[in-house]
This record gives C-alpha cells, structure tokens and sequence, in this order.
C-alpha cells in the first residue's frame, strides 16, 4: 500500500477481505478502500479507522471552543477569505474533507449571502439547522438556496452567477437529477488506483457554457487543529473545453487531496455508490453469453461424468466469499449471492486447480455440479488440465 | 434429483448494491469508513442523513452527539 496512507511498506501478493472475525461490512469497507489504495489490507483499514477516530475526538475537541464562543477557529477562514477576493464570486467548488462546513462561514461573516446549491431532499432537512448556525455565529448575512432538478433551477443559477454571487457547491457529493443511479447511468468515467467510478459532468458543462470564474477551495485540519485553508483561483475552463475532461480534473484535485489527508475525508460512501461496476448493464459481463451457455453446460458435465480425474477447476479470478453471503470476484468487482459457497472451499482451488474428482470427494458430487458450473458460468474459473 | 446445471443457471443473477449493502449489513448512517462528522456542543454538522445521496452542504443540529459509527 501507499505509504502515504500508513507509513507501513506495501505488500504484494494477493490479499484477502475476509475472514472468521470480521464483520460483513468489513469486508465493503476494504473494498472501498482499495478504489484507492488497490493493495489495502485489514491492517491499513484499521490503521485508519483508528486515525479517524482519533481525529474527530480531537476535532470535537477543537469545536468546543467555538461553540463556547471563541471564535478564534473563524479567523483562518476570514482572512483567507479577504486575502483571495477572487473566492468572493462565481463556482466555489470543495469537497467534504475536515471542517469543511466552515467553507461557508467566512462567506456569512463577509455579508456576501453565498448560495449553496444542493439537491432538495437535502435542503429539507439542512435549511432549518443551517439558519440556527447563522444564528448562533451572529451573522446577519443570509444563506440562498438553489436545489438541483427544481423548476428553474438553472436560470436562477445562472442569475446568481451573473450577478457575482459566490455559489458553493461540494461536488465529491457527486449527485443531482436522478440521484446517485442518474450518477452511475450517465457520468463520465473517472478512473482512480484501483476502480472506475462515474462522476456527475454538470456544473463542469454550466461552467464551460457560461465561462463563469471556478475555484477549488477546501479546507483541513493540521497537527494543531487549526483550519488551514487552500484554492486554486480562476480555474476557468475554456469554453470549448471538454467537461468531461474538466470533470476529472476536478476530481484529480479532490483526490489528492483525499490521498494525503484519507482520515479527513467524509464521503467515502461516493466510491462505491459511484462506482462504475454498478452501472446499469455491467453486471453480465464476464459470463458465458446465453448461446454458449447450454454446450458449456453439457461440457461440464460430460468432464464431471467421464474425466473427472484429469480436468481441473481453475479459479481464474480473484474469487472470496464474504460474510453475509457474497461471492465477489474481485479482479472484475462482480458480486452474487453465494448461495452457500463458502470461502474456506476456495482456500485449496487458490494454491492451485483441483481436479473434478478431489472436488467431489471433498465436497461431494452435486456441491461440483452446482458450485463448481456456477464459478465457471459467471466468469471466475474454468476447467482445463 | 435436483437438475444442479439448471439450478446453477437460475442462480447467475449479481446483486445490485441495495442488494449488496443488506447483505452486507451496512449501516445507513456510519456505514463504512465514512463516520458521522459531527460537530459537538450542541450543533452537529453532517452531511449524510441518507448516506449522503444529497449531502452537499453542512447542517447544524441540537440533537445530542451520537457515539461513532465506524462500522
């Protein structure tokens, strides 16, 4: 693995994501950190449970001094604020790393009304609370809304845009119209270390199309729990510009930033919602096309009837059966209910193929005829000498 | 006998991620490495009510600190 992640050296070889004492969400939490870091193992995952752990007990820390009234936490925000009147308007894009719901305060305590653009089940449930924010930090300023899919949603940004209002948006929030399916179905592919996932194009095609000033902006906490700011200014792109293509510029960013800092990244849930296994019509690929199916079938069996001494069972995938009862195969991030495999009875077929015959010793003759067609028909093994 | 090649036919069908994620177990609200950011003295800003399908913005709440969930 990445150093940058746990200061331990990497490993190679083929690493497992599972195991008797784990939990099945484990085993989703590393393969969510593999899109990542494609050579995580339990001990990286653990390694940064623990950091983060420890980070929120010290950024609750931190806030409790704000929430006491020491505004001192404020005060890195505002004059970066001041020190960078080019954040003061257009697309100010972050994402959720750190204290990043102080983005927003500098922008309030300035009189500046930011606009937050966010989706409207969202607003639901945050304006409220946010307006309690405002309240309690004193601000006489006020937040606008714009929630994406709306009535007219576009035009009043645009509006605001043309009018110089700084409108904050964090796009690792990667949704909008259709929500995360609408992601997966029609992004553009972005591909990280390990995986593929879609990314949301929108605001890269509004801000093509209306060449409206773009910022990168975010926020984290150093060692001493101060608020350090950082942004790249009038990244504008040019209007013929490719928005996928500015897309995964902007992601390249967030990223970078998510690999130096992963403890401080809250949005690790995009990367396996978003990602592009999931995608409306990847999920056959990798199988035995219908036409061929019934003369494998056949195939197989005549092997498991006459030659089951000499034809092996070769994995030819990275295969595991998590707990919960998922069979994944992890080289083409595919998963199936495992319908009673379990991963122990892979642990032999992993050092190397096993005949038909001591398949079916082990495991009997119709566990072979089930399991056995079932790991070739779905595209993880294959019979061969 | 059971026809095992036609059951092992039946059986091809991937999970799509709702599927995924209850046999998973994971939780709507702390799964994975994500957590819960929350902001303590009685204000609490998370942006994932609903595993974040909509979290775009901070929120502030005076419900009590929930314990982590690291799950």
């Amino acid at each position: 693995m990445n150093k940058a992640l746990n200061n331990r050296p990497s490993r190679s070889g083929t690493l497992r994501s599972s195991g008797p004492d784990r939990r099945p969400a484990d085993s989703w939490d590393l393969w969510t950190l593999r899109a990542l870091w494609p050579d995580a193992d339990f001990e990286d995952l653990d390694d940064l449970r623990e950091r983060k752990i420890a980070m929120l007990a010290r950024e609750r820390e931190a806030l409790a001094g704000l929430w006491a009234g020491d505004r001192m936490l404020l005060a890195p925000g505002r004059r970066f604020l001041s020190e960078h009147p080019a954040l003061q308007s257009g697309l100010v894009l972050s994402f959720h790393q750190g204290p990043f719901p102080l983005l927003v305060e500098p922008y309030l305590d300035a009189g500046l009304d930011p606009v937050i653009l966010l989706n409207p089940s969202a607003r639901e449930g945050f304006q409220e609370k946010v307006e309690k924010l405002r309240s309690i930090l004193g601000h006489q300023g006020k937040v606008r809304w714009i929630c994406v899919g709306e009535k007219g949603f576009i035009r009043k940004l645009i509006k605001v845009l043309r009018e110089d209002a700084p409108v904050i948006a964090f796009i690792d929030g990667n949704s909008g119209e259709s929500g995360m399916d609408g992601t997966r179905r029609d992004g553009a592919l972005y591909s990280l270390p390990g995986r593929d996932i879609k990314v949301r194009t929108g605001l890269a095609r509004l801000a093509c199309r209306l060449q409206c000033p773009v910022h990168l902006a975010s926020v984290h906490w150093d060692e001493r729990m101060q608020v350090i700011w950082e942004a790249q200014t009038d990244q504008t792109p040019a209007a013929t510009a490719d928005p996928d293509e500015v897309t995964r510029r902007l992601f390249d960013w967030i990223f970078s930033q998510v690999m130096a800092r992963p403890e401080q990244w809250d949005f690790w849930v995009m990367l396996r919602e978003a990602s592009a296994c999931f995608s409306p019509g990847l999920g056959v690929d990798g199988r035995i096309p219908a036409g061929l199916r019934d003369d494998f079938i056949h195939a197989f069996h005549i092997c498991l009837e006459r030659s089951a001494a000499s034809v092996r069972l070769h994995l030819d995938r990275q295969v595991e059966v998590w707990p919960g009862g998922v069979l994944a195969n992890l080289t083409d991030d595919r998963f199936y209910p495992a319908e009673g495999l379990r991963d122990q009875d892979l642990a032999d077929m992993r050092e190397a193929p096993r005949s038909l015959e001591e398949l079916s010793e082990e495991h009997g003759f119709h566990w072979v005829k089930f399991h056995g067609l079932r790991l070739c028909l779905l595209g993880m093994a294959r019979l061969g000498a | 006998m059971k026809n095992r090649e036609t059951e092992a036919v039946r059986h091809l069908q991937p999970l799509d991620l709702g599927q995924l994620e209850e046999r998973l177990e994971v939780s709507t609200l702390g799964g994975g490495l994500v957590g819960q950011n929350v902001w303590d003295g009685g204000l609490i800003i998370c942006c994932r009510p609903e595993k974040c399908h909509d979290g775009l913005i901070p929120m502030v709440s005076d419900d009590p600190a929930p314990e982590w969930d690291l799950r």
